[in-house]
């Protein structure tokens, strides 16, 4: 409740556009929305950016936030909306393909479907590092789905691309990651 | 056992945090100072460069077009003069003048008739080219536009997603109470409707805001006036306020030998607040009943604010006089002659009630030697002066001085005042 309360403050700080109140929220979040922003920005520093982006729209849309829902999940979905947003811009010349591409199924797909991974638990940084190597399309899907809780139907929506789409690029981003990760443990046992 | 992926991904990810970038927040700052327009302003121009040139060039195509119709038809004329003048001879005069003319005109310019064709060709190939890079142009500034509006209201926390970047924003609202004013931004093209319980409508015109008082209890709901199929509202209640009686003393109650007024307030509710300006409460003033120390004179309001389960509230205001400072309620004569002991001997009355560790001592004001001190209420001033075993003189006033060990909070030490012998 306390916490709700010293929020609120921080945010209305925020609304009157007071530096401080920024400065408090933001450190607030770093963390948590950074590891978001590196879920789906291959790049330290374009996460950042990402991440910088993302919060000046938190700070110019924190005057419609009402308190009904979960503060963390809004801006949550404000940055991963920031980041899905970087990613489309990021094509080189925007003339030359649909903008949704990025987001199409691949062509070439390695298949891993005997291997089974071993394991218990993950270290972040190692989950990170495995989602990092998988390509745009498979890694926005792997994430909204898994870790956003997005439907596919939503997911589809968003990217501009169609449900199979979406639940193929899933499917083959599990494999993807199970093959990272084999591989990887592989390496380290041997 | 195996983990899946997903749970084994999820994890080891739903809390982590990054560790902070000291230089993050500077990095902000200096955008935040220095924002960058949401637009990119090459786009506007390359979109209005682009209009400006498909104008021209269609104005261009258009008169050119037209001269060669002009040049065209005494072409074609032409053929049909001698076709005509081949096989009929009964041609108009009137018919027979406009085609000689072009006749005469085409004369004149045979090769710039082919070249303004050739021309023709070539302009209309770029003319079939560029709408194309305009569409897509303006496709992607909309797109930008769109993204940078893109709304992000939080509905259901984090279960819902802005489905289109076309969609209007419909504010939500949390429940509000009567006689709040609701301030409705419509970021929208489009205007806002907000229908009372009642059927009441208040328009909010697109990119208004409007502060709308809520004078009905019960379901508003606000509704974008969208062209579209689909009906873009949002829904909010508003509850009636607690009912609350407050009941507050007419004056001082010194019971304990404090100055208290008690109040009461009657309600249902629970949540009780009380507030009084600077004053102390005496008690729990999240109870039905609340008292506070007034130990000055003034005018003062006691406030109470009860709060239903809905989060709405009532206040009630009750206005306080007290008339003379609390000054432990001492006389200012005693008689130590007199047979009543109330009154031959000399103690505030306070420090009599109040469970509270003082100092007592009597001045003489001639010289300023004490001539009696006393720290116990049962031992109070006989009139005796401490230095000479004598009774003190008759109409003379003497200075009395308290100091409490331990006064409550915001009340003073020290308290003087001056007592007579009658």
């Amino acid at each position: 409740m306390e916490n709700k309360e010293h929020l609120k403050l921080i945010v209305e700080g925020c609304v009157r556009g007071e530096r401080k109140s920024q400065e408090a929220l933001f450190k607030q979040l770093y963390g948590k929305m950074l590891v978001v922003c590196y879920r789906y920005i291959n790049d330290k520093d374009a996460a950042q950016d990402v991440l910088q982006d993302g919060f000046i729209k938190v700070f110019d849309k924190l005057g419609v936030f009402d308190f009904s829902g979960s503060f963390e999940g809004w801006v949550r979905r404000i940055i991963v909306n920031t980041a899905i947003d970087s990613i489309r811009k990021s094509k080189k010349n925007p003339f030359l393909s649909d903008q949704d591409t990025d987001f199409k199924q691949e062509a070439v797909d390695e298949m891993v479907e005997k291997e089974v991974l071993e394991l218990k638990t993950l270290k972040a940084e190692v989950a990170l590092e495995a989602i990092s190597k998988l390509s745009p399309a498979y890694r926005t899907v792997f994430n909204l789905f898994v870790l956003e809780d997005f439907s596919h139907r939503e997911i589809a929506e968003m990217l501009g691309i169609n449900e199979g789409t979406s639940k193929s690029n899933l499917a083959k981003a599990k494999m993807n990651l199970q093959r990272i990760l084999t591989e990887k443990f592989k390496y380290i046992e041997s | 056992m195996n983990k899946n992926i997903d749970e084994l991904i999820k994890s080891a990810l739903e809390e982590h945090e990054m560790p902070y970038d000291n230089n993050a927040w500077n990095s902000l700052n200096k955008k935040l100072n220095h924002p960058i327009a949401p637009i990119k302003p090459f786009k506007f121009w390359f979109l209005g460069s682009s209009i400006i040139a498909v104008i021209t060039i269609s104005s261009f195509l258009y008169f050119s077009n037209k001269q060669l119709e002009k040049s065209d038809k005494p072409g074609e004329q032409k053929t049909d003069v001698i076709e005509k003048s081949n096989s009929q001879s009964t041609t108009t005069k009137k018919t027979k003048s406009e085609k000689t003319k072009g006749i005469q005109d085409e004369k004149i310019r045979p090769n710039e008739e082919l070249e303004a064709k050739e021309e023709v060709k070539k302009e209309i190939k770029t003319n079939l080219i560029l709408p194309k890079v305009n569409e897509v142009l303006a496709k992607e500034i909309t797109k930008d536009l769109k993204l940078d509006e893109e709304i992000t209201n939080p509905k259901k926390g984090n279960s819902v997603i802005t489905k289109k970047v076309t969609e209007p924003n419909v504010p939500s609202f949390s429940n509000k109470c009567l006689g709040d004013n609701l301030k409705v931004i419509n970021k929208n093209d489009e205007g806002m409707t907000l229908i009372f319980p009642s059927g009441k409508k208040v328009s909010v015109a697109e990119s208004a805001t409007e502060n709308i008082k809520l004078s009905e209890e019960g379901k508003y709901e606000l509704l974008v006036n969208s062209k579209q199929k689909e009906t873009y509202n949002s829904f909010f209640s508003v509850y009636e306020n607690p009912r609350a009686t407050l009941l507050v003393d007419d004056e001082l109650n010194y019971e304990t030998g404090l100055p208290i007024i008690k109040g009461e307030v009657q309600t249902f509710e629970e949540s009780i607040k009380w507030k009084v300006d600077k004053i102390v409460s005496a008690h729990s003033s999240k109870a039905k009943t609340a008292a506070f120390y007034f130990f000055e004179k003034g005018q003062f309001d006691l406030e109470v604010i009860v709060t239903n389960e809905k989060g709405c509230s009532s206040s009630e205001i009750n206005r306080i006089f007290i008339e003379k400072d609390y000054n432990l309620l001492a006389v200012n004569a005693f008689d130590p002659l007199s047979d009543d002991s109330r009154k031959n001997t000399f103690m505030p009355y306070a420090l009599t009630k109040r469970n509270s560790a003082f100092s007592l001592i009597i001045i003489d004001t001639d010289n300023g030697g004490i001539i009696f001190e006393s720290s116990d209420a049962s031992n109070p001033w006989d009139g005796i002066d401490k230095r000479n075993g004598q009774l003190v003189n008759k109409n003379k006033a003497f200075i009395w001085k308290v100091t409490l060990a331990s006064p409550e909070k915001n009340e003073k030490t020290v308290y003087k005042g001056t007592i007579i012998r009658i």
